[in-house]
C-alpha cells in the first residue's frame, strides 16, 4: 500500500516562505549575510567572504552545471568512493563551496576558485577530463549591480485555478555582466592533461558548438544542524537523505533557466532576439511549482 | 529550466527564534533535551480527522484541488463535517506531538506522545480511506498556525509500518474506536536519491 502525503497550500507556502524564499533571498531571516564563502583552492583553508559582485546569480554555460550536477549524483551514489578519493585533501563541503564560486584568485586573477579545484577533482580522479573539456567555470560571470534587497516575491493566487502552486522571484533592474558576453569569442577550453589545466583552444568553434548559457540562481543554505556553528555564513551545501545507504550526504542546490535566441529549434526560458553580445540583464524573474503530493 | 535538489521539508519543521550559532542542547539520560533546542520540541493541540470517500482522493483532481486550498481545521470540518459532505467518520481528542532531529540522518521525526491509546470521537460511519493530519504550530506563539497533511495510510492494529494506527478502518455509530499511535517522518529528499 502507498505511503503518500499530500500538502495543502499552505504548507507550501510555509515551504516557499521558509526555506525556498531564504535560499534566493539572503536579505531576509537567519540569512542575513549576503556574503560566499571563499576557501584557498591549494591549501582549502577558509580565506574570507565577499559580497561584491555578489556571486550568487551568475551567467555560466552549461557545462558549469553539467560538472556541479555530475559531482552531486557522484555524492549521492558513491558518497565513500568520493571521500577515499579526496583522501582528505578537501573536505566535500568545502569543494562544493568554491565550485560556486567565481572569485578570482588573488594571485592569479585570470584564474577563478571554482575553475582551479574543478582542475583539482581531475587531477584527484574525481571528474574525467572529458567532464572540463568544454570549458566548465571558464566563461562564468558574476553580475555586478544586483541588489538582494530588490527581489520581489509572488505566491500563487488561489483564484486563478492555474497557479495556486505557482510560486514566483522576480528582480526589476538592469545589472552588468562582470565580462561582456560576446556570443563569437565565447570559445571551447580545452583541458590539458599533461599540465592538468585548462589552455585556451585559439580557433573559435563553429557556431553550433558553442555552449548554451543559463542564468543560475545558487542556493543558499543555512543549515542549523550541519555542525558549522563557529560560522554565521550561508553555505552552499545543504543535506539530503540517501534511504539506501541510510546517511545524510552534503549536495549543492541551484535553479537554473536556459537562455537564447527566439529562432532557436529549443524553446529557451529567457529568449533574445539576439544573443550575440550582452552586457547587462534588463530584469528577470523565475517561476517555481512546488509539488502538492509526496511519496 | 533546471533545478537540482531543490526540497527542504524538513527545515520548515525548524523551530523559529532558535540561535543558529548556539550548539545543540545536552539530552537527559532519556534521550529527551534538557532545553528546547533546534532538534526537540513538543507541540500540543494536534489532532487528526478520519475521511471516507469511494476511493481515497488521489488522482481525483477536483477534490485534490478542495484539499489543497483548504487553510485550517475549520474550514476542514465546515467542507467535510455534517454540515459539508459528511466524510468525516472519526476525529482525535487533542494530543501533543513530539518532533525529533534526526542530525545524523538529517530527519524530522514527529511522533504522538506519550504512546498510549486514546478513543476517538464518532462524527458518522462509513469506511476510511484517508486521513487529516492538523499540526498545530504555536513556535510563534503571536501567531499560531495549522498545517494540514493528508495521508492515504491508517492502519489497523498490528500494522507497525502505517503513519497512523487505529484499532478499526470500519466505523458504525455505535461502536468504540481507538486512536494507537502517529509517527511521521519527514526528509529531504535529493534528485540523485537511488530507487
Amino acid at each position: 500500500m502507498s505511503q503518500n502525503i499530500f500538502i495543502t497550500k499552505k504548507m507550501n507556502d510555509e515551504l516557499f516562505e521558509n526555506y525556498l524564499l531564504n535560499r534566493l533571498y539572503p536579505a531576509v531571516a537567519d540569512d542575513a549575510m549576503p556574503q560566499v564563502k571563499v576557501y584557498n583552492q591549494v591549501s582549502s583553508g577558509f580565506t574570507g567572504t565577499i559580497d561584491d559582485p555578489f556571486t550568487f546569480v551568475q551567467f555560466v554555460p552549461e557545462s558549469t552545471l553539467t560538472v556541479i550536477s555530475k559531482f552531486n549524483q557522484l555524492l549521492m551514489t558513491n558518497y565513500d568512493d568520493v571521500e577515499a578519493a579526496l583522501d582528505g585533501t578537501y573536505s566535500i563541503p568545502t569543494i562544493l563551496d568554491t565550485l560556486h564560486s567565481s572569485v578570482p584568485d588573488a594571485d592569479a586573477p585570470e584564474i577563478t576558485a571554482a575553475r582551479a579545484m574543478a582542475e583539482k577533482l581531475v587531477e584527484l580522479g574525481i571528474l574525467a577530463v572529458e567532464d572540463l573539456n568544454n570549458g566548465a567555470f571558464f566563461n562564468n560571470r558574476t553580475l555586478i549591480g544586483f541588489n538582494h534587497a530588490e527581489w520581489t516575491k509572488e505566491h500563487g493566487a488561489l483564484d486563478d485555478a492555474e497557479l495556486p502552486d505557482i510560486y514566483q522571484f522576480s528582480f526589476p533592474n538592469p545589472v552588468q555582466l562582470s565580462k561582456e558576453f560576446i556570443a563569437a569569442e565565447e570559445v571551447f577550453r580545452l583541458y590539458d592533461t599533461n599540465q592538468n589545466k585548462y589552455v585556451t583552444q585559439t580557433t573559435p568553434p563553429e557556431e553550433a558548438d558553442r555552449e548554451k548559457y543559463f542564468l543560475m540562481f545558487n542556493s543558499l543554505v543555512k543549515d542549523t544542524f550541519s555542525g558549522q556553528y563557529a560560522t554565521p555564513l550561508p553555505s552552499q551545501v545543504c543535506y539530503f537523505y540517501n534511504h539506501v545507504t541510510n546517511k545524510s550526504v552534503p549536495q549543492s542546490q541551484f535553479i537554473a533557466a536556459s537562455m537564447g535566441e527566439l529562432q532557436d529549434l529549443e524553446n529557451q526560458d529567457i529568449e533574445y532576439d539576439h544573443m550575440d553580445r550582452i552586457q547587462y540583464i534588463d530584469s528577470f524573474f523565475i517561476k517555481v511549482k512546488l509539488p502538492r503530493l509526496l511519496s | 529550466m533546471t533545478a537540482i535538489n531543490y526540497y527542504g521539508l524538513s527545515y520548515c519543521f525548524t523551530p523559529r527564534g532558535v540561535d543558529i550559532n548556539a550548539p545543540i542542547k545536552d539530552e537527559d539520560a532519556d534521550g529527551n533535551p534538557t532545553e528546547l533546542d533546534g532538534r526537540n520540541y513538543t507541540i500540543s493541540n494536534n489532532s487528526i480527522f478520519f475521511l471516507k470517500e469511494g476511493d481515497h482522493p488521489w488522482g481525483h483532481p477536483a477534490l485534490m484541488d478542495q484539499l489543497y486550498s483548504i487553510q485550517n481545521s475549520s474550514e476542514l470540518v465546515d467542507q467535510f463535517g455534517a454540515s459539508g459532505t459528511d466524510d468525516i467518520v472519526l476525529r482525535t481528542p487533542a494530543f501533543d506531538l513530539k518532533y525529533t532531529y534526526d542530525i545524523e540522518n538529517k530527519r524530522r521525526i514527529i511522533r504522538k506522545v506519550p504512546i498510549n491509546a486514546e478513543d476517538l470521537t464518532n462524527e458518522g460511519t462509513g469506511t476510511i480511506t484517508y486521513a487529516a493530519i492538523v499540526l498545530h504550530d504555536d513556535r510563534d506563539p503571536a501567531n499560531p498556525n495549522e498545517y494540514i497533511f493528508f495521508t492515504d495510510r491508517v492502519g489497523e492494529w498490528g500494522d507497525e509500518n502505517a503513519i497512523i494506527i487505529i484499532d478499526s478502518l470500519d466505523c458504525t455509530a455505535d461502536e468504540a474506536n481507538i486512536f494507537k499511535d502517529m509517527s511521521l517522518v519527514l526528509r529531504d529528499t535529493s534528485t540523485y536519491e537511488p530507487n
